[in-house]
């Protein structure tokens, strides 16, 4: 069966039609959105997804794959987090990190303190928090830019930024 | 709000679900034992706070900023291991 999903674009709103069973569910919700428990995952270009809720257009997130900047994020996943994907000791979720963005529309910071995981076999997705890994909600993709397959771990400030000056510090985490 | 006094070792029951257990208590902190269903997430207060501030702002920013996001949308995308 087909499932409308609308899709708030600044003033106006785009439905698409998406196949039930493609649907993602969320039993406990994103935190703050709790009250939704169902999304359709779209691919957008360069590497990321979008992620809406099928019960409100405005609710939406932009994700991108953290493994894209640094491929050991993240550096450990709980375990106790796996049994309620229904997922095994050796089997790990996907995990995709939820960005804001710019006022020019692109990816500007990315939460890499509190992944989407997603067990892709059987479509159920949480938010998990890795409440003591030290990586930011708030980390400056440009810091990591052209840093992928580097061997510094993304998103822990373990060394100035490269080039400061097109850093805009407002309102963003620095460590 | 209900105040109860606790001594280490002891708990608090909420619901038929959620259990808490003082383990153990110092001068400025208690260490807490919190057990609870799968589907009831358990997190430090100001951790919560922080991530859900963070995704009110990354939502709102997809609803108003998002209109070149308008390229055709596939739907899926997880065929990755």
């Amino acid at each position: 069966m087909k499932v409308s999903v609308g899709i708030a674009l600044g003033e106006r709103e785009e439905l698409i039609q998406v196949e039930e069973e493609d649907l993602i569910s969320f039993p406990r919700g994103i935190i703050g959105f709790e009250e939704f428990g169902r999304y359709a995952l779209f691919s957008l270009e360069q590497g990321l997804y979008l992620l809406q809720t099928v019960s409100d257009p405005h609710v939406g997130f932009v994700l991108l794959d953290p493994t894209a900047l640094d491929p050991d994020y993240p550096l450990a996943f709980p375990e106790e987090e796996k049994e309620p994907l229904g997922l095994g000791k050796d089997e790990q979720p996907v995990l995709l990190c939820i960005t804001t963005l710019s006022q020019e529309g692109a990816p500007e910071t990315v939460n890499l303190r509190a992944p989407i995981a997603i067990n892709p076999a059987i479509r159920v997705g949480t938010q998990v928090v890795l409440q003591d890994s030290g990586y930011p909600t708030r980390g400056l993709i440009s810091r990591f830019a052209g840093r992928g397959g580097g061997s510094e771990p993304l998103g822990r400030c373990t060394s100035p930024s490269p080039s400061p000056a097109s850093v805009p510090d407002a309102g963003v985490d620095q460590c | 709000m209900l105040i109860l006094t606790r001594r280490g070792g002891e708990g608090i029951m909420v619901g038929a679900d959620v259990e808490i257990t003082i383990l153990e208590v110092g001068e400025d902190h208690v260490r807490l034992g919190i057990s609870a269903p799968r589907d009831v997430r358990v997190l430090r207060k100001e951790l919560k706070e922080e991530v859900e501030r963070e995704n009110r702002l990354a939502a709102s920013s997809v609803a108003r900023r998002a209109p070149r996001l308008a390229a055709p949308l596939a739907p899926g995308g997880l065929d990755r291991p």
